[in-house]
């Protein structure tokens, strides 16, 4: 019933956010693109984090696995609606992206990689290679060697961090960071993992609520907290790095893009993201009552998730002409709402029983439909 | 092993660890520690000490253990390190020695950043290390309890615990009755 009624709620979020879209990209659609792939960024790294949290825990097993595990598998059925609502964007590629403009493009001295057909062509290979790699981490039951983890991991490091430099970097096509791909999939790591524990640390309920067959004792919560402290440590180490970096070189065509990013209102998110997704987790965590405490841990990973959705469109929103939008919220409940009826079907269903719980074709079929929806509402 | 006879000599003792005679039972699996160290618990033993070659878990709750200070030792060390370190940095490059680098504010903190951080790492290391020996009462050159035969391996593979000997009592037959000697335990007596 709880399953069903918070079904419902995702898709009528996901009907207003995505009319609020709609109605807005007849008056602005500019602004309303760029909320989208700001919002975007967030969603699209849940499972592609879960994929690659997924593979680790094949190569290196720990007990940790059993709670986060059925959640991470449900972010992974979402890839293919993530991929889905990369195509607003992919059609209009010259309202947000520079270099797709012919008139601004022509200065520019990497236009060999950032060209549209070359850019389309790419990005049908991330898509291809995460989808055929979902499909390899959820045909297995879930326990057990996978052969596809080491070099599944591989290939995600790879395309991940150039979908990131092409999705997300080339807002701004002058600049560039060769640790800007690692850093983007830090982030994704958090967000995956963050989302992983919120939903094992809730959904082991002894209500009946549970929704991932069986309860996280207090052991398992003490790992997944010391994983998050990990998590946090890397996204917060590949940031500040880049940022300590460009400082100390000061150079007029790369410190721009802080100076967008640290003035005014987006300075103010900036200190807000450091604390709110690296000093406070950090400190919450390293104390261990917290880690091993159902409430606090699920506290930490709601603020963590919140944090990282502002970073997200603080990495992108100041680097596009605008700034802030609120179609990025917007989109993001249009999106989030989406996501979790895909995700908390699938969990919903592994929950209910054994037998339906791996039909091939649900994480197909589910996420096709829901786009629809959205559109109508 | 054979139980020498009980000899009451003076509290004081050598070394300065345990001026108390004793009893080691040494054994061969944690478990079987933890067991007897229950069972020692109930019979009313309440100066026992464990020594094993590495952290098991229960032992602390067992042994009736409050959590050392040492977290907020290493906490307050690292954060007075942070400040010194931070301070010191400012004070020279900002207040002492102005000089302008690179067109960047006298007060470049992002560029102090990785210094404070290794200076607040370092007091932390040397701060915990030192409380650690103070809380443990190292260093300790000598302990009677490294006469016992075998107390070496408490650092190689045996889990041993050491059990006070009562004021005018004689626990002898009630120990060996706790403590299964045979079944991967031996028993040794700890002069004083």
């Amino acid at each position: 019933m709880r399953c069903r009624s918070s079904l419902a709620l995702s898709l009528l979020l996901a009907a207003a956010g995505g009319a609020a879209c709609a109605a807005g990209a007849l008056v602005d659609p500019q602004a309303v693109l760029r909320g989208w792939l700001a919002s975007l960024a967030f969603w699209i790294g849940l499972p592609l984090g879960a994929m690659m949290l997924l593979f680790a825990h094949d190569l290196t097993g720990g007990r940790w696995g059993a709670a986060a595990v059925p959640p991470l598998r449900a972010m992974v059925a979402a890839l293919p609606l993530a991929l889905l609502l990369l195509l607003p964007v992919l059609v209009w590629l010259p309202q947000i992206y520079p270099w797709a403009r012919p008139e601004e493009a022509a200065h520019l001295r990497n236009q060999f990689y950032l060209n549209t057909p070359f850019f389309l062509a790419r990005a049908a290979t991330y898509a291809v290679v995460w989808l055929l790699l979902a499909w390899a981490a959820l045909r297995r039951p879930g326990t057990g060697a996978n052969p596809v983890a080491a070099p599944g991991l591989i290939l995600l490091g790879l395309t991940g961090s150039f979908a990131a430099v092409d999705w997300m970097m080339s807002v701004e096509p002058d600049w560039g960071s060769s640790i800007y791909g690692m850093m983007i999939i830090s982030g994704q790591l958090l967000g995956a993992l963050a989302l992983a524990t919120l939903a094992a640390v809730l959904g082991g309920r002894p209500d009946g609520g549970r929704v991932d067959g069986g309860r996280v004792d207090p052991g398992q919560r003490n790992d997944l907290g010391s994983l998050l402290i990990a998590a946090v440590l890397l996204w917060f180490y590949l940031s500040f790095m880049q940022f300590l970096i460009v400082w100390q070189e000061n150079l007029p065509q790369e410190i721009t893009w802080y100076v967008r990013r640290l003035a005014g209102g987006w300075g103010w998110t900036a200190v807000l993201g450091a604390l709110a997704q690296g000093a406070v987790p950090f400190l919450a965590l390293v104390w261990w009552p917290v880690k091993r405490s159902r409430r606090g841990l699920a506290a930490v990973c709601a603020l963590l998730l919140a944090a990282h959705l502002m970073e997200c469109w603080w990495l992108i929103l100041p680097g596009l002409e605008g700034g802030f939008t609120w179609f990025a919220p917007a989109a993001a409940l249009a999106m989030g709402g989406a996501g979790a009826a895909v995700f908390l079907r699938r969990l919903g269903r592994r929950g209910a029983g054994r037998a339906p719980a791996r039909a091939a074709d649900g994480h197909v079929a589910a996420p096709a439909a829901l786009p629809d929806g959205a559109r109508h509402g | 092993m054979t139980a020498r006879p009980a000899s009451h000599r003076d509290h004081t003792g050598r070394g300065t660890g345990h001026a108390l005679r004793g009893t080691v039972a040494a054994f061969d699996h944690p478990d079987a520690m933890l067991e007897a160290l229950r069972r020692l618990r109930q019979a009313g033993f309440s100066r026992l000490e464990v020594y094993s070659p590495y952290a098991v878990e229960e032992v602390d709750e067992l042994l009736g253990r409050k959590r050392a200070a040492l977290p907020l030792v290493v906490a307050a060390a690292g954060v007075l390190g942070g400040i010194g370190g931070f301070f010191l940095q400012y004070w020279g490059m900002a207040v002492s020695y102005p000089l302008n680098i690179g067109g960047r504010p006298l007060n470049s903190w992002p560029a102090f950043s990785t210094s404070t951080f290794e200076i607040s790492a370092l007091c932390m290391l040397l701060a915990g290390l030192l409380a650690f020996c103070a809380a443990c009462r190292l260093p300790r050159p000598y302990d009677p309890i490294f006469d016992v035969p075998g107390f070496e391996q408490a650092s190689q593979d045996r889990f041993l615990i050491w059990i006070a000997a009562r004021e005018g009592r004689d626990d002898r037959a009630l120990l060996h009755t706790l403590l299964p000697e045979g079944q991967g335990v031996r028993i040794d007596e700890v002069p004083a």
